[in-house]
Formats: C-alpha cells, structure tokens, sequence
C-alpha cells in the first residue's frame, strides 16, 4: 500500500513541470489502485474537505504522515500553498532527531541525580544503624568520666576492741559444747 | 493492572504504559544493582558502568514505545545483555560466544545515536540551540514536539493530554510550531 502513496507523490512532486497533455500520459501509469486514490484524494480536496477529514476518510490503509506529506505536495501543485508554509520531511526529521536526543540527555540527568540521592539515603540508613547499634549497646564510660581511682586507705574510724573478744568467747564456748555432746 | 508487587516483565510494562515516566523509573531501580553487579564482572570503573546502564534503559524505554517491540527473555536478562554487548564496544572487547544455544543476546541500542543522525551541518546546529532553548523555556510548541517525538504518543492522546479540542487542532498545531520553527532557523541562517 506504501507505493501508492509514493506513486502519487512522486506524481505530483513533477506534474508542475509538464504540460497537460504529458500530465494525463503519466497519469495513465499509474496503477490503478493509485489513480483510485488519486480521484478520490482529489475530489475531497476541491470540495474543501479538511486534511484532518481526509485522513479520517482515506487514513484507514495509509499512515496520517504520508498522507499529509501528499496533501501539501498536491497543494503546492495547485498553487494553493506558497513554498515556505510546506514543512519538509527533511526539516521535521532533523527535529524529530534533535528533540530525541535532548530528552535522553534530560532523563540521564534525571536517572544520576535519582543515583546520588539513593546513595545518600543509603549512607544515611548506614549511619542511623550505626547509631541505633550504639544505643543498644551498654554505655562505656570514657576515661574522662572515671573519678580518680578509690585508694583503699585506712579508715580513721575506730573499732570497738571488745567486739572482738565477744566474738573469740562464743566461738570457745561452741566448741566445749560441741565437744561435751561428743563425749557425753 | 500490574500487581503492587510488580513482580513480571508484564507488571513492569503496564505500569509503563499507565504511567511512562513513573514506570521506567520503577524499572530502573528494581533491575540496576544486579545488572551494575553483573557488568563489573568485566570492567572495574562503576562510574563508566552507570552511565551504560543509564543508556541502556533509555534503549528499553524506546523499545516498549515500539509497537512491533516483543520481549523475549525477563527484562533483566535484556538489559544485562545489551549493556554488557555494549560495554564490549566501548572496551573493544570480543563478544563471549557461549556454548548454550539458548542463551538470550540482543544487540539493540540507539539506532539514530549509532548512525550519527542525519548528518551534522549548521542547519542542524543552529535548530538544537533554538529546540534547547524552547525546552529551557518551556515552550508549549516544545512540549509538543517532545509528546510526539520522544514519547511517541497519538494525535488523540496529546489532544487529550494538551487540551486542544480535536486531534485536527494538535495536528495543525504541530505543523505551526515547526513552520515558525522553521522560518525562525532559517532568518538566523540568513536565507530567505
């Protein structure tokens, strides 16, 4: 189907450069499905139709952009369209292109900044485990906090002397019991 | 509708298609540090990998925008492959030939990119200042031009997305912005 559109507009893009009478001779090459489309192409366009009804009506087999490439060929032919208001192939390409490649620039961009945030959220996850380990774990005291080592030194508090003696007197008296009920 | 756990290539893919910007973001978090871990198998720079990886998900993005585009393997195993194929390039490494005849291999990247786009010449240079400064802008003719380029989207969905009543108006509208966009060029070109 692709050739009956290039058939025309390969066509049209000429039939301004020859006579009337070379026109229809080369018309009379064409195939017939693209002499079938050409009427009916044709006939839309003298009734004023619009180029989006065109598509609507004609777009079912082609795509829109080469029947909107036939549309502005066939109208410089008929001198409806000056020059400059045709839109080159060439021209929406190279834009086609440019705008490409400036997109993926803009989501490289987009993709190392969501890199360098991730990288930052994982070093801070890293250090909010490192803390939270640290809270779990039992305080050690800094050397700075350790009061200066306790010296045992000698109480200045007196003991009491008879405690003492108390004390060798129950034992002593423990033991004659002890040895009374053994050799009782 | 994809599962909240978006588990499948197909949960991937319809949450892409629901939401383009969102999806491919999903995809590019959940399947980076494997397919990054896997690609420093075969050269150390994380840095250089990373930008690879990052292409090589704009790829995927173009791919799922192809009608005509079936995934074959996880999307994993696909951007695993074409960023190591890649990779290979970029450090004029030969290709691996495994003996598993049904391991999957995909040399898919920018195909424009690759072929250097239509050829550099001043026209060129003078329409990607202009188009950077319409995107810095935020030109609405921009916006358009980015809706039907990059992001691939029909008449009817930018009618409905812009606003413009009926896809007979987006389509005219398109041609004003590139005929201005034109003429523009071609008086700082100095043609007539």
């Amino acid at each position: 189907m692709m050739n009956v559109l290039s058939e025309l507009q390969g066509y049209y893009s000429m039939a301004g450069t020859i006579n009337m009478d070379e026109r229809k001779m080369r018309f009379q090459k064409l195939s017939f499905e693209a002499q079938e489309f050409a009427f009916d192409f044709e006939s839309l366009i003298k009734q004023k139709v619009s180029l989006e009804n065109i598509i609507e009506k004609l777009g079912k087999k082609f795509s829109e952009k080469d029947i909107t490439n036939l549309y502005y060929t066939y109208l410089k032919l008929a001198g409806a369209v000056e020059d400059a208001l045709v839109i080159d192939e060439v021209f929406e390409r190279k834009t086609e292109y440019l705008v490409k490649m400036i997109e993926r620039e803009r989501l490289r961009n987009h993709f190392r900044k969501m890199a360098k945030k991730d990288e930052g959220q994982l070093a801070n996850r890293m250090l909010a485990n490192i803390d939270n380990k640290e809270m779990q774990m039992p305080k050690l005291h800094s050397l700075s906090d350790l009061s200066e080592p306790e010296v045992f030194l000698k109480s200045d508090k007196k003991e009491n002397p008879l405690k003492s003696i108390w004390i060798y007197i129950g034992l002593l008296v423990l033991a004659f019991i002890l040895i009374y009920l053994l050799f009782k | 509708m994809p599962s909240p756990l978006f588990q499948t290539n197909q949960d991937y893919i319809d949450l892409f298609k629901m939401d383009r910007r969102g999806g491919i973001e999903l995809i590019h978090k959940r399947h980076k540090q494997y397919c990054i871990d896997f690609l420093l198998q075969y050269y150390p720079v994380r840095e250089d990998i990373e930008e690879i990886y990052h292409d090589g998900i704009l790829v995927l993005h173009d791919k799922l925008l192809d009608p005509s585009f079936q995934l074959t393997c996880t999307i994993q195993t696909y951007l695993n492959t074409i960023c190591k194929n890649q990779l290979f390039k970029k450090i004029n490494r030969q290709k691996e030939f495994s003996s598993l005849s049904d391991e999957f291999d995909c040399d898919d990247w920018f195909e424009d990119e690759q072929t250097q786009g239509p050829g550099f010449d001043r026209e060129l240079e003078v329409l990607r200042d202009e188009l950077a400064k319409l995107e810095r802008r935020g030109s609405k003719c921009y916006e358009l031009f980015q809706l039907v380029y990059f992001e691939k989207y029909s008449m009817e969905e930018i009618t409905d997305l812009l606003d413009y009543g009926t896809p007979g108006n987006t389509r005219n509208q398109k041609y004003r912005c590139l005929q201005r966009l034109k003429e523009h060029i071609n008086g700082t070109l100095g043609r007539n």
